[in-house]
């Protein structure tokens, strides 16, 4: 069955079906545009920690060796199934199943509050001698690749939160498709920035 | 829920495949010292589960070509970056 046409969203007439046409693109050009200018910033910074560790390889593998790899593990884990929640809704929300796509939204929230919450505890092991994570260019890096990425989860965990309210209190339409497949990929986005700077961090040596 | 997951068998498959990935990358690493050979796998594995996120999560197999060769640039670059760092 067709997309809901201009025609239909002006009636509020809600006519999906559970998958998309053929052709169907999710999001906009706007969102992609975003999406490629953070990976960009992002490319930078793996090219900076590159650079970094070429001064002093034996100090980055020493200190790394001291991060709590198995928490980033979990949180790897954590943001893959909430990006698989998060895709999983998009897809009840194209099928007209509004409720069941708000509740996988919520989901994949919910496991970013979790990330947040183990990346917290992490941190707070992590910074028990201050002198030592201050005189550190690995903790340097760490803490600005990890932050940055830390406040794309929050942002993530407010709009995924704030489109599963839109969804069960605004009409279904297009243009709202079109935000909630926009910030699905949003969130796609943080999932696959961890799975690069996990491994980069925690175990590559 | 299960007449989803059915319908969109796809998703949970490629989920199944990246956490897959993700138990490997933890065996492999559960030794204490990780020599080279090793380094380079676990970033070209995390290289092929971006891939799997790009194509089946973010449904950039459905974008226009250049958004998919801007991705794949970005994806072949960082993963250069990172090789060569560890190299």
């Amino acid at each position: 069955m067709p997309i809901p046409t201009d025609k239909a969203e002006v009636a509020g007439v809600v006519a999906v079906g559970a998958r998309q046409p053929s052709g169907h693109r999710a999001g906009t050009d706007g969102i992609w545009v975003f999406i490629l200018v953070d990976l960009t910033f992002f490319a930078v910074l793996f090219l900076a920690f590159g650079i970094e560790r070429g001064k002093d390889p034996d100090l980055f593998n020493r200190t790394s060796d001291g991060l709590h790899a198995g928490l980033g593990l979990i949180n790897l884990f954590v943001l893959l199934t909430s990006s698989w929640f998060a895709a999983l809704a998009v897809q009840a929300y194209r099928a007209n199943h509004i409720a069941l796509a708000a509740r996988l939204f919520c989901a994949a929230a919910g496991c970013g509050l979790v990330f947040a919450a183990v990346k917290v505890a992490e941190y707070r092991l992590e910074i028990f001698d201050v002198a030592a994570v201050a005189d550190n260019p690995f903790f340097t890096m760490y803490f600005v690749m990890t932050g940055l990425h830390f406040l794309h989860v929050l942002i993530g965990v407010a709009l995924l939160l704030g489109m599963a309210r839109s969804m069960m209190l605004r009409r279904r339409t297009r243009s709202a498709l079109r935000r909630y497949e926009s910030t699905a990929i949003y969130w796609h986005m943080v999932d696959l920035l961890w799975i690069v700077i996990f491994p980069t961090l925690y175990l590559a040596r | 829920m299960r007449q989803l997951l059915r319908a969109h068998c796809r998703l949970t498959i490629a989920w199944l495949i990246v956490a897959g990935i993700t138990a490997v990358l933890a065996v492999l690493t559960a030794a204490t010292s990780v020599p080279p050979p090793v380094t380079y796998a676990i970033l070209l594995l995390a290289a092929a589960k971006v891939a799997v996120v790009m194509s089946e999560f973010m449904e950039l197999r459905m974008e226009p070509k250049g958004w998919r060769i801007a991705a794949a640039a970005w994806l072949v670059a960082v993963s250069a970056i990172l090789l060569v760092t560890f190299t």
